[in-house]
C-alpha cells in the first residue's frame, strides 16, 4: 500500500511542535496558473 | 487560424526536434513558418527582416536568450505578437514575461491540443485588441 503524506498536515504540525514559521511560497506557475495571470493582464489591458 | 491570408510565423527554438515538432504545430493550424531561429540574436534580426504575424521564442538558448530577445523586439516592435513556449516555469519569469510584452505563454510539457487552444486564444484576443485601436 502506498504511504500518502498529507503535506499541509505535516507542516501544520512541525509549526505546533516547534514554533517554527512556516511559510509556503508558490514559486513554479502551472499552466493553469499562466492561464490566470494571462486572464489578468488581459483585463488590465481592456480595464474590464 | 482563420485568416484569408496565412498568418506568418518565427519559430525561435534551440532544441531542432522541438522547432520541428512546433512547425508541424503551425502548419496543422493553417500558418506559415517563414523563418527559424536557434539562438535570440538570430530571432531578433530574422523579426527585422521578415516581421511576421507571430513570433514563438524558447527562453533557454544560447547567446541571447529568450527574454532579451522579447524585450528587444517590444522595444522595436510594440505590437509583436509572441508566444512563449518554454520549460521555465519560475512566477516571477512569466510575470516577467507577460510585462514585457508577450501574449502567451506556454510551459513545454503541456499537450498539443492545449497549446493550439492557447495560441488561437491569444491571437483572437490580439486581434480583437488591435482592431479596437
Amino acid at each position: 500500500m502506498p504511504v500518502k503524506y498529507n503535506l499541509a498536515k505535516m507542516l501544520e504540525e512541525i509549526k505546533e511542535d516547534s514554533k517554527i514559521h512556516v511559510v509556503i511560497e508558490k514559486k513554479w506557475a502551472s499552466q493553469a496558473d499562466i492561464r490566470k495571470m494571462l486572464e489578468e493582464k488581459r483585463k488590465k489591458e481592456t480595464g474590464k | 487560424m482563420n485568416e484569408k491570408k496565412k498568418v506568418r510565423v518565427i519559430l525561435a527554438e534551440d532544441e531542432f526536434h522541438i522547432r520541428e515538432l512546433m512547425k508541424r504545430v503551425f502548419l496543422s493550424m493553417n500558418t506559415e513558418v517563414v523563418a527559424e531561429a536557434g539562438n535570440g540574436s538570430e530571432a531578433v534580426n530574422l523579426y527585422r527582416q521578415h516581421k511576421p504575424d507571430i513570433l514563438l521564442l524558447d527562453i533557454n538558448m544560447p547567446q541571447v536568450d529568450g527574454r532579451a530577445a522579447l524585450k528587444q523586439v517590444m522595444k522595436e516592435f510594440p505590437k509583436a505578437f509572441v508566444v512563449m513556449l518554454t520549460a521555465v516555469s519560475s512566477m516571477n519569469v512569466v510575470q516577467e514575461c507577460l510585462d514585457a510584452g508577450a501574449s502567451c505563454y506556454i510551459r513545454k510539457d503541456t499537450s498539443l491540443d492545449e497549446i493550439k487552444a492557447s495560441i488561437k486564444e491569444s491571437w483572437g484576443f490580439y486581434q480583437k485588441s488591435i482592431k479596437g485601436k
